[in-house]
């Protein structure tokens, strides 16, 4: 704890803290300083001159933003000389700030006009100067206007931290400009769009496109609730103008926001979205009202469950749904069905993590993104953080910039592996091999938590294997030397404060189990490891009970069935559900009626033509949905679901935090929470909810809400390494990634239906082959290359990017048919596909060549 | 068919830059802080400006921010971003050259190279540009001639001067 001082601010008197700059303990004092360049969440420049502040015994004004406290200090923030000096000083910023009040959006949210009229400033007594800067329109999201920049250098101090760091001053003197490389447009200058720039900014110079003569900032108004994309579930800061998203930001300026959370929204809006019920006739889906369809899918699910059993039925829902409607769909298939055929996205996106993590360390082992920051050292898995979870790479980002060290195993050169100190550029599907490796060097090294680890079971027998564990073998499967391995393991198990980040939908069960024994191994099994979780409501829906296996609060359905029997007032099933795999593999024969809420399993699930033939032959399929996804269009009735931005509820995100989910706007459809029980009322089984809050309220009284505690014991699991995803052969002799793109999200659906996939390179729609294979394939960029694998083949574009080692190649997830590609294989412990790592071939030219 | 030729002059004129020689010259650089203008100077000598590829090459191997190095070459006014003729004429038009008549040669150089101060002749044979003084006052109006003094006032004798001078040494 650092010295109190006592100083003196306009005749008050204030205790700080030593070091504390005096812009900070006026405001601890409840007086404002003005202030343009300063910005709390950034490193002070004092360049702009405007917080000037009189401080006795000093020689002149000082800039309070730079200047800290001392003991005694006597500070006059608003004396008539220090008045005198602000107006000079804003005068001279004014002249140089050509624009027009009257039709600015920041009008009345301005700084530089908030502080020009505290002053009396009417005009500015020097001569006024038009820098005659073109306005910079040529991307969706900013607009950007250098002729009212103020040079405070906001946006270039943020986008150093938090952005991709690529803006900075140019020229000089009245030339002076903020600008990209080359002053280049932002899309051209590797800008990720994160938009930090736009929320510090003072004046009217960044503003988001969207917001352009829709509404003065005054006008809006404003609704909290989370973002709808990754599993970071960051709070989202709504403005809204006459029921309509007029922007969003974070709660403050420094809050750091993805492109996906700050301009990805718009799909929430768009045109296509499904607002009518539609019920296939002869054939085509024709609009219906919504008593009509709710009656005819009840009608027709109650037919199948009369001739065939409850069995004959299941339901899929997608891990983008508030806790609310995951648990009503559940218990709606549980107690008003009477079967357990169920299951969510969760079992594609990283269900080893969710499940099997848990069982090994306890969910006490799962760090906060603020522990990230504070962490010594750090082994990044298969987790391309500043892409696919960008809240997780800032707080990467701000570890690494408080001197923490990183080790990164990824096949694929990301932003992040440029930072680390040792990067293992492991072959895909070889993680397995150099976890291992990691784990005997640990041992071999000496550097690990002996006596915690002679405390776990099994580790007289792990020890045992890793010994038999031949390094060569290592070697050979991942391309990585062992010296490389060693002083990776001596880096890590060195550190104090450490932690393990890992894409979760990337990892086989047997990586998981891997990062487990290191955990344990290194004796920290408190807050250590981060799976990475790419779906909002992950860990809510396996919570709510929406996977065959368990009931509400991850409770196996054979020891929890009498509690809920009590509870929901029904008998409830006895009999084991399937698993999404099973269920399509039933479908046509033991299961015959689907409902599908929130999820587009065509798109998403691994070898969707099969999927498609799979659901073709149900006798009935209703899909519930936001818009008129693959699946849907398969459906006998498809009822409009509604987005994240629309529903009142929780989720609970990737730290175990439960976050509540706010309505931004009215409804554009019915809600599902009130589809759900619409359907179940029909079918005989009266839920009786009169709104979500009383859904919470059951859920709170049944659901054990996460505290993260620790195990009493653990126990080591061991592995034998093998190849994960696919294996290359003669036939199929290239590997295929999919992964996420920064303007591309999961299945596209939200980001096709937004303005993000502008800047995603042909619409997601290409695959990424390194030089090397480029030349030897004879493909150039731009190529109608064809891509083949034991299930089917796609046509795409080729893009030539030095991001994957030779052989390897890279597909967007977003990219419309690459579920046609991927294998539906399931493990039968987890009954989860492997389906990110794809053996394919790949040809120049169209399929039909 | 059109007769445009600006599409095939330009790859004609188009100066091919040397991306090894940027590595070379950046060797003695890599891994030291502070030698950002070192090194921008080093490439500029070598090529007359500093070409497009160079900012990236530099980013990397100094491991800066490309805006950063970007951002400050575009600080100094020394630093050229296109490409500089084989021959940099400077015409001084400080307080006593421009009393004594430099406008007039100014404008003769402009004509008799089909340029603007500023610009490159298309064959990169002459550079012209105006400096504001260069400390001999006493000699006005003076031209700078690829960094020497001249006191040569005719536009005509000054280029002809250079060309023949060229051509010499190209003999």
């Amino acid at each position: 704890m650092s010295e109190q001082v006592t100083v003196t601010i306009n005749g008050k008197e204030v205790k700080v803290s030593e070091g504390t700059l005096i812009i900070q303990a006026a405001k601890m004092a409840g007086i404002d300083i003005p202030h343009l360049c300063y910005c709390e969440c950034l490193p002070s420049t004092g360049s702009c001159r405007v917080c000037l502040v009189e401080v006795e015994g000093a020689k002149g004004l000082v800039a309070s933003c730079t200047r800290k406290v001392k003991n005694g200090m006597v500070i006059n923030t608003n004396t008539e000389k220090v008045r005198e000096a602000r107006r000079f000083v804003l005068e001279l910023i004014l002249s140089n700030h050509s624009g027009d009040c009257m039709s600015c959006d920041k009008n009345g949210a301005c700084e530089l006009q908030k502080y020009a009229y505290e002053l009396g400033i009417e005009k500015t007594s020097f001569s006024m100067k038009d820098p005659g800067y073109e306005i910079d329109k040529s991307n969706p999201f900013i607009e950007r206007n250098y002729n009212l920049c103020i040079l405070c250098g906001r946006c270039v101090g943020i986008c150093k931290t938090q952005g991709a760091d690529i803006i900075d001053f140019i020229k000089r003197g009245m030339i002076t400009k903020v600008a990209t490389p080359l002053d280049k447009p932002l899309q051209e200058s590797g800008c990720d769009f994160c938009g930090s720039c736009l929320a510090v900014c003072p004046v009217g110079a960044l503003l988001e496109v969207d917001r352009r003569f829709r509404g003065r900032e005054w006008e809006m108004e404003e609704t909290k609730t989370v973002c709808s994309y990754c599993g970071c579930g960051c709070d989202l800061v709504f403005g809204i103008v006459d029921g309509q998203i007029m922007r969003t930001t974070g709660e403050s300026p420094g809050d750091f926001l993805c492109a996906k959370g700050r301009f990805g929204w718009d799909f929430v809006e768009n045109p296509k979205r499904i607002i009518k019920p539609l019920i296939k006739k002869d054939g085509i889906l024709t609009e219906s009202t919504y008593e009509e369809a709710i009656k005819f899918a009840a009608e027709r699910l109650l037919d199948i469950k009369k001739a065939h059993g409850a069995n004959s039925i299941g339901g899929f829902i997608g891990a983008g749904n508030t806790n609310e409607v995951a648990y009503l769909f559940q218990k709606f298939l549980r107690a008003g069905i009477g079967t357990n055929n169920i299951d969510s996205s969760a079992r594609l996106l990283g269900f080893p993590a969710l499940i099997d993590l848990y069982e090994a360390l306890g969910d006490g082992a799962v760090v906060s993104m603020e522990d990230i920051e504070e962490v010594d050292t750090l082994l990044l898995v298969n987790a391309d953080v500043t892409v696919a979870y960008p809240r997780v790479g800032v707080a990467v980002k701000r570890a690494l910039s408080s001197g923490a060290k990183l080790v990164v195993v990824d096949a694929g050169r990301t932003k992040i592996s440029e930072k680390a100190d040792i990067y293992i550029q492991s072959k895909a599907g070889s993680d397995e091999f150099i976890l291992s490796g990691l784990l005997k060097e640990l041992l071999d090294g000496k550097v690990y938590d002996e006596e915690f680890a002679k405390k776990c079971g099994k580790f007289e027998d792990l020890k045992k294997s890793l010994g038999k564990l031949k390094m060569e073998m290592v070697e050979k499967e991942s391309g990585i030397s062992k010296d490389v391995l060693k002083r990776a393991a001596k880096l890590y198990g060195e550190g104090k404060k450490t932690v393990i980040v890992f894409g979760a939908e990337t990892v086989s069960p047997q990586t998981m189990e891997l990062i487990a024994n290191i955990s344990l191994l290194t004796g920290k099994t408190r807050a250590s490891v981060l799976p990475c979780l790419l779906s909002s409501n992950l860990r809510g829906t396996v919570y709510m009970g929406a996977l065959a296996e368990f009931y509400p609060g991850v409770r196996k359905i054979d020891e929890a069935r009498n509690d809920f029997e009590k509870t929901w007032g029904v008998k409830l099933p006895k009999k084991a559900g399937l698993s999404i795999k099973e269920m399509l593999d039933g479908m046509g024969s033991s299961i015959l009626g689907m409902y599908i809420v929130g999820a587009d399993p065509v798109t998403q699930f691994p070898n969707s033509s099969s999927v498609a033939k799979s659901l073709s032959s149900l006798d009935f399929l209703v899909a519930q949905d936001t818009f008129l996804t693959e699946t849907a269009k398969l459906a006998d009735v498809v009822l409009p679901g509604i987005t994240l931005a629309e529903s009142n509820g929780t989720i609970v995100n990737m730290e175990y935090r439960t976050k509540e989910v706010r309505a931004v706007i009215e409804p554009l459809a019915e809600t599902d929470w009130k589809t759900v029980t619409a359907l179940s009322k029909r079918m005989n089984y009266t839920m009786g909810y009169s709104s979500e809050k009383e859904i919470a309220k059951e859920i709170k009284s049944l659901v054990f809400v996460p505290k993260k505690i620790e195990r009493d014991t653990y126990s080591f699991i061991l592995v034998e390494p093998k190849v994960s995803g696919e294996e290359p052969d003669k036939k199929y002799p290239y590997t295929l990634i999919v992964g996420e793109t920064t303007f591309g999200f999961y299945d596209g659906i939200r980001t096709k239906n937004s303005k993000l996939s502008r800047l995603e390179p042909n619409a997601g729609d290409y695959v990424i082959f390194n030089s090397e294979d480029a030349t030897s394939l004879k493909i150039e960029d731009g190529c109608e290359v064809t891509v083949k694998s034991r299930r089917g083949k796609v046509t795409t574009s080729a893009k030539i990017l030095d991001f994957l080692p030779k052989g390897m190649f890279f597909m967007p997830s977003c990219h419309d048919k690459r579920g046609i590609l991927a294998s539906d294989s399931i493990d039968s412990k987890l009954k989860s596909p492997q389906h990110r790592l794809i053996a394919v071939s790949i040809s120049k030219g169209g399929a039909n060549k | 068919m059109s007769n445009c030729v600006c599409g095939t002059k330009k790859e004609e004129t188009k100066i091919q830059i040397d991306a090894n020689r940027i590595f070379e010259l950046l060797e003695k650089h890599e891994g030291k802080r502070g030698v950002l203008v070192h090194a921008l100077q080093d490439i500029q000598k070598e090529f007359s400006f500093l070409p497009e590829e160079a900012f990236r090459i530099i980013a990397e191997k100094l491991d800066l921010p490309l805006a950063h190095v970007y951002g400050v070459a575009s600080f100094y006014a020394h630093f050229y971003f296109t490409p500089r003729g084989k021959n940099v004429i400077k015409v001084c038009t400080g307080t006593a050259c421009h009393v004594r008549g430099s406008k007039v040669i100014l404008d003769g150089l402009e004509e008799e190279l089909g340029i603007e101060a500023g610009e490159t002749t298309d064959d990169f044979e002459f550079t012209l540009e105006t400096v504001s003084c260069v400390g001999c006052c006493a000699l006005a109006p003076v031209v700078v001639v690829n960094e020497n003094v001249s006191k040569e006032r005719n536009p005509k004798k000054i280029i002809a001067t250079l060309k023949n001078k060229g051509e010499e040494d190209d003999e």
